[in-house]
């Protein structure tokens, strides 16, 4: 028996357990991420179930209901799986709703577990209000040029995209192109300061590198518009201006909002802002770029005895010893060496300028070499209009459409204008106007009315270099109303934008002819209140030169029909 | 501080000169069958009067590393020097101490014939329980006791029966010696520094037995003339080659193949000694487990020494070994990516023994270097991550031998070289060269029976300033049967090792300096006690603490990848190791149980965020609570059998409560475009431990003489014969099990000539 004993130990040591559990589980049911987006139609929600194993099939259909609702407004939304498969080959469940928050809101969402044992997990979002973003004046150094853009009255501002607009890319260059352009960590700096959130957009060194990078550099590009769009958030999306250690908030529950689960779901939008740097920084950056440092000064007006200059850039320009000139150099006004035109600004000069058709006034370099004309078109016939003088609306802008051996074509930005010289422009001649623009994130509309007999018919768009992709505008039977649904060029964002109405309007053109068709209104827009319009009250243009009164906000939508305030506490 | 310690030399150079009346007796020990120097043999003079009887108590020393005995301070007259070693014939010889010059006297022990292979002695230097201070002696007959898949033994598998010394698995070559760390280990081959000298499967390091002549295992509290680590020191002595005549030998087993040829050069004079072992693994022992074992290793060695005069010896060595394998397992997620690392070592050793003074002074040349790498980056074709050490050393080691007290004294000076590329977000390459230069003092005196060893080590960094002023201790009192020792000190380690400790199986090690204020130290004290009741039993028992500063542990974060993070800590180490050694007629036993506490503080920046607490106390992953090892070893009808038993308690790792994905909230997330990173969900680190570990070895060796010289040793070995399923680790990642080795059947041969 002794003798056996060593034996049994052993046997013993054998059977011991030799199997430890290395994942113990956990009450919390699911992490989720993604943000709200009051300005977005739709939102995505990422829901990432806790998995006893790392390897754990995720891609058939979650065991969970989604729900939210709003605690002011009581809105609800209902929330529905999508499985998506990703470049990394994983797959993820992204939660989506037809639904745009309101801002201001608390928004709770919860997840169930439709199985086992029904846990819960649920997050409160904090929307935050919308606001606008402002561009100021641009610092110019010897390596970088850089913009401050300001959001006001925002709890917090965690980043921004910078998106440049461009044409001549490679493989499409007749198509506009929209790059993103990345910023090295800490490159974009964004402060608060006196209740405002300020980026520091560090335009020049994060496009030259991007360019570079990408074998873009001086290769013909050419910059059509820049954005910044800032990323306001919920003061609960509290990511430092260095942002947040990565290393250290990865761990579960270092950063999260989420009860019953992990994982971290914010409030936010975007703000964005356009702007076009002065050539002097697009060549810089890499951009093809006419030779000239006033290459986008435009001539702006022309009336009797005046020619009206415009510098639609950020920066101050330097126009010493140009001309300009309704004939030749010589005869033109030669403007003081001293002159320098400011971002925004107009320059009037005084000369022997005239709205005479089939003329032309051109600003001319020091050399001769010719900067920006303004080509004053035929009069249109069978209009009742007053023509006092002839220029741009708005200011600056400028798209010229091809002519014929007996037409020399027009220009959809110019047309005959109310005499305001040095300062903005307003035409002569509205047929119709944007009546009320109604915001929901995909789904808005822009209504017009028809304020003259000769408006014929309106395309309404957001962008200037979307003029031609901007949506038509369709009557309300019965109505002097016309209205186009958002989509294609015409983007009718919940934090704000422009529209332009590009109208045709005239006498019934001869066989072979068409009527003429100019841009007659703009309308810059703010942020939108949800289940709110903004619009004339009462309809329509009160004053040619006042083109804001009766501007309202926070109208009832009222789509081909009169518009109509809101009624207290709807 | 040159001139200061010049004439303190000068004093004691002179000091340790034959005075008027006096003389004294020096020499080495060697083996009359192949010159090499016999370690710790006991040399007695016994003095004599006139008519030739015993007169007063006789003066005696032990012989070094090098065989050198030196009795100093004899007074003149005639005595009889008794020199006695195991396995060797003791002889007697009557010597004449005349005033003057301090006379050499070298011995020739022949082997004593017809003895047993298990000795029974009393006056053994080395052995299982033979641990004095932290101090434990190897020899290396006793290395080729421990059960190991080939015929020769290999010190690492020794190293294991240690009760203080933990390893987390069959594959990786990681030894943590009483709470330190793998990199906190300073490994001197004949001086040279050899920094990551185990192979990556467990049972191999660089130093197989037949090229060993004994090693010393500080398993702390080490004495002034080592330092830069802080942890412990294995001081490894080669022999020095076959003086008399060639001997060559060749094995195959399943793991390694390995030969040795060693020869007199001018014989009795100058000697060499080659050696080389080659893994065979992915061709044996894999086919034989039917498992994959990605493992290709090997080493090579050689020496050359020579007695250039009687009291001076040259010697000349180099070591190359290299490593490569994939010590994780795939077991989902990411692909464990192979690790590679390469050490090299050459050097020069000069003994000296001026005739006009009792003083021993040794000079050693040498330079180290280690490269390691781990994964491939497939685009560019090199690894993704390499570091590299390496470092010129030339030092002067100084004995003298004065009365009642041996002083032992030294400088150094070193440059340093550290490279690193690790290809990781946010840097971390960077290129070091540095210099270190230093001194010790290590007085040693003794009264009767009790031996005093006080020290202080001063090493200084001149580029930027950094000194260290280390005082240690240690003291040793033999009584009858009873011995008590104590030891103690102070320890700073300016390079450092960081790796990702979190998994187990990523023995990639970068190595740097530490910050400025930032340099890992530690204090060591150890109280033991042994007891030898009978001349076949031996008990020990060691108490030890470890108070370790300004470690650097690996910084747990949730991503699941390779990561040299590391967060400051403050570490503890408490234990007590025990053993018994019985060596009866013909059967040899050794148990050994250590109980430990390994304890960490770490101080991070996140920990708070992460666990509202400042400091994350934890055990890290090599604190075993308990160890226990029994060897039971005899020879029965001309087989040596073997048997090794090994239980650990179970190592901490770090459990999961599960797994998800993480989407950053630094940027507003595109949740449709954005997969986001796999992410563990820990519970706090090392809340979990393993279980327990423990495995049967068990071998049979019979050597069969086939004509005069010409030997062959067959072997059978069994390694984990029970099948036990021990855990190596947990995927740290994918919380995976992977286990240790299953059962391997071993069958190995030995051919040898003149052995």
């Amino acid at each position: 028996m002794t003798r056996l004993l060593p034996l049994l130990g052993l046997v013993a040591l054998a059977a011991c357990s030799d199997a430890v559990d290395p994942t113990l589980g956990t009450p919390q049911a699911f992490s989720l991420y993604g943000y709200l987006d009051p300005t977005a139609s739709r939102q995505a929600v990422r829901v990432a179930p806790i998995l006893g194993t790392i390897d754990a099939d995720t891609s058939r259909t979650l065991a969970a209901r989604v729900t939210s609702v709003e605690r002011g407004t009581g809105r609800t939304a209902a929330w529905r799986d999508s499985v998506v498969v990703y470049r990394d080959g994983s797959a993820g469940h992204i939660f989506v709703a037809d639904y745009t928050p309101t801002p201001g809101e608390t928004v709770e969402l919860r997840v169930e577990e439709t199985d086992g044992d029904q846990r819960v997990t649920t997050v409160e979002v904090d929307v935050p209000f919308l606001a606008r973003s402002e561009i100021g004046e641009p610092l110019a150094g010897v390596s970088e040029t850089t913009y401050p853009v300001t959001v006001r009255g925002v709890p917090r501002v965690i980043g921004g995209t910078l998106r440049l607009y461009v044409t001549g890319f490679p493989t499409a260059p007749s198509d506009t192109t929209t790059l993103v352009v990345p910023f090295e960590p800490g490159q974009l700096p964004i402060r608060e300061e006196a209740g405002q959130w300020v980026a520091t957009v560090p335009f020049l060194a994060a496009t030259r590198a991007y360019l570079q990078t990408n074998g873009l550099y001086q290769r013909g590009l050419t910059l059509l518009e820049a954005e910044f769009a800032p990323f306001v958030t919920s003061a609960s999306w509290a990511v430092p201006p260095g942002g947040l250690d990565e290393e250290a908030v990865v761990e579960p529950g270092a950063f999260t909002n989420v009860n019953g689960g992990f994982g971290f779901v914010g409030g936010g939008f975007e703000a964005p802002v356009r702007w076009l740097p002065s050539p002097g920084t697009q060549y810089r950056a890499g951009f093809a770029i006419e030779n000239d440092p006033a290459g986008f000064i435009a001539v702006n007006e022309v009336g009797e005895g005046f020619a009206e200059l415009y510098n639609p850039t950020l920066e101050p320009v330097g126009l010493g010893g140009y001309y300009v000139t309704a004939a030749g150099l010589q005869d033109g006004t030669r403007l003081p060496l001293s002159t320098v035109i400011e971002p925004g600004e107009f320059l009037v000069v005084d000369g022997p300028f005239a709205v005479v058709p089939e003329t032309e006034v051109k600003l001319l370099s020091p050399s001769g070499r010719q900067v920006s004309r303004m080509y004053i078109e035929p009069l249109t016939g069978g209009l009742d209009y007053e023509q006092e003088t002839w220029g741009s609306y708005p200011d600056g802008l400028s798209f010229p459409t091809r002519g014929t051996a007996d037409n020399p074509g027009t220009d959809l930005f110019h047309g005959p204008l109310i005499a305001t010289p040095g300062g903005p422009n307003r035409p002569s001649l509205v047929p119709a106007v944007i009546n009320e623009l109604y915001t929901e994130g995909e789904a808005g509309w822009a209504e017009v009315l028809e304020t003259d007999r000769s408006f014929a018919s309106a395309t309404l768009f957001s962008t200037p270099r979307d003029l031609f992709g901007g949506r038509r505008a369709a009557r309300a039977a019965g109505t002097p109303f016309l209205v186009a649904q958002e989509g294609d060029g015409l983007e009718l964002s919940q934090s704000g934008g422009v529209v332009y109405l590009l109208a045709s309007y005239g006498p019934a053109p001869d066989p072979g002819s068409v009527r003429p068709q100019r841009v007659v209104d703009a309308r810059a827009y703010g942020p939108q209140t949800p289940g709110r319009s903004v619009g004339y009250l009462p309809d329509g243009l009160a004053s040619p030169r006042e083109p804001d009164l009766n501007w309202t906000e926070g109208l009832l939508p009222t789509r081909g029909a009169p518009n109509a305030a809101a009624r207290l506490g709807l | 501080m040159a001139r200061p310690l010049l004439t303190l030399l000068s004093v004691l150079f002179v000091a340790g000169s034959a005075l008027a009346q006096t003389g004294g007796l020096r020499g080495f020990v060697t083996g009359a069958d192949d010159g090499q120097p016999l370690i710790g043999a006991t040399v007695l003079a016994q003095p004599l009067d006139a008519d030739g009887n015993p007169q007063g108590d006789p003066r005696g020393s032990a012989t070094d590393i090098d065989g050198l005995y030196v009795i100093p301070r004899l007074s003149v007259g005639e005595y009889v020097v008794r020199v006695s070693y195991v396995g060797y014939e003791t002889q007697s010889e009557l010597v004449t101490i005349e005033a003057g010059p301090i006379r050499s006297y070298d011995v020739a022990l022949p082997v004593e014939t017809g003895g047993l292979e298990v000795v029974v002695e009393s006056e053994r230097s080395a052995g299982g329980a033979r641990v004095t201070a932290g101090v434990q002696a190897i020899d290396p007959k006793d290395i080729e006791i421990v059960p190991a898949p080939d015929v020769s033994g290999d010190l690492v598998s020794y190293l294991t029966t240690s009760p203080g010394v933990v390893t987390t698995g069959d594959r990786g070559g990681q030894l943590f010696v009483r709470g330190g760390e793998p990199s906190q280990n300073l490994v001197l081959l004949d001086g040279m520094a050899l920094y990551q000298p185990f192979h990556v499967l467990g049972f191999y390091s660089a130093f197989p037995s037949d090229i060993l002549a004994g090693a010393d295992l500080y398993a702390g509290g080490y004495p002034a003339r080592f330092g830069g680590q802080v942890s412990s020191v294995l001081d490894i002595q080669t022999r020095n080659g076959n003086k008399r005549a060639f001997a060559a030998a060749g094995s195959v087993a399943p793991f390694v193949s390995a030969a040795r040829v060693e020869g007199p050069l001018v014989p009795g004079a100058a000697s060499f000694v080659v050696s080389g072992r080659k893994s065979v693994v992915e061709e044996g022992a894999s086919r034989i487990v039917d498992q994959d074992l990605p493992y290709d290793f090997g080493d090579v060695f050689g020496k050359v020494h020579g007695v250039l005069t009687p009291n001076a010896q040259l010697s000349v060595q180099g070591i190359h070994t290299y490593d490569r394998g994939t010590i994780g397992e795939d077991v989902g997620g990411d692909v464990p990516e192979e690790v590679g690392y390469r050490n090299t070592a050459a050097g020069l050793r000069f003994l000296y023994l001026p005739n006009v003074s009792a003083l021993r002074a040794e000079i050693l040349v040498n330079v180290s270097q280690l490269e390691s790498e781990q994964g491939l980056d497939t685009l560019r074709n090199v690894p993704l991550r390499a570091s590299s050490i390496g470092r010129l050393n030339a030092e002067t080691n100084l004995t003298f031998y004065l009365p009642s007290v041996d002083l032992h004294t030294g400088v150094f000076v070193r440059t340093n070289r550290l490279t690193s590329d690790l290809r990781l977000a946010g840097g971390d390459n960077l290129r070091e060269f540095f210099t270190e230069a230093g001194a010790y003092v290590e007085p040693e005196l003794r009264l009767g029976g009790l031996s005093l060893q006080g020290g202080l080590r001063i090493q200084s960094y001149p580029n930027d300033g950094r000194t260290y002023l280390e005082p240690r201790a240690r003291a040793v009192w033999q009584g009858g049967v009873h011995e008590v020792s104590a030891a103690g000190g102070l320890y700073h380690q300016e390079v450092i090792g960081v790796n990702d400790r979190r998994d187990v199986a990523n023995v990639f090690t970068a190595w740097t300096r530490a910050r400025q204020d930032e340099v890992p130290s530690a204090w060591h004290g150890i109280v033991g006690y042994r007891v030898t009741p009978t001349p076949w039993l031996e008990l020990v028992a060691e108490g030890y603490v470890k108070f370790l500063d300004n470690l650097q542990v690996s910084e747990w974060t949730a991503f699941p990848r390779f990561s040299t993070g590391t967060q400051p800590a403050t570490g503890e180490v408490y234990g007590l190791d025990t053993r018994v050694e019985v060596r009866a007629r013909n059967a040899y036993a050794y148990v050994s149980y250590g109980l430990a506490e390994v304890t960490y503080d770490a101080q991070g920046p996140n920990l708070q965020l992460w666990y509202g607490e400042e400091t994350l106390r934890f055990n890290p992953p090599h604190d075993r609570r308990h160890q226990l090892n029994a060897l039971v070893s005899t020879t029965v009808a001309g087989v040596d059998l073997s048997a090794r038993f090994q239980f650990g308690s179970g190592l901490p790792f770090t459990r999961a409560l599960g797994f998800d994905r993480f989407i950053s909230p630094n940027t507003p997330p595109d949740v449709v475009e954005t997969p986001g990173t796999r992410r563990v969900i820990y519970e706090r680190p090392y809340n979990g431990r393993l279980p327990t570990f423990h495995r049967l070895d068990l071998s049979a060796d019979r050597t069969f003489r086939l004509s005069p010289g010409l030997d062959l040793t067959a072997q059978v070995a069994l390694i984990n014969a029970y099948d036990r399923a021990n855990v190596f680790y947990y995927d740290t990642f994918t919380l995976r099990r992977v286990d240790q080795l299953p059962l391997i059947p071993s069958f190995g041969i030995k051919l040898a000539v003149n052995d």
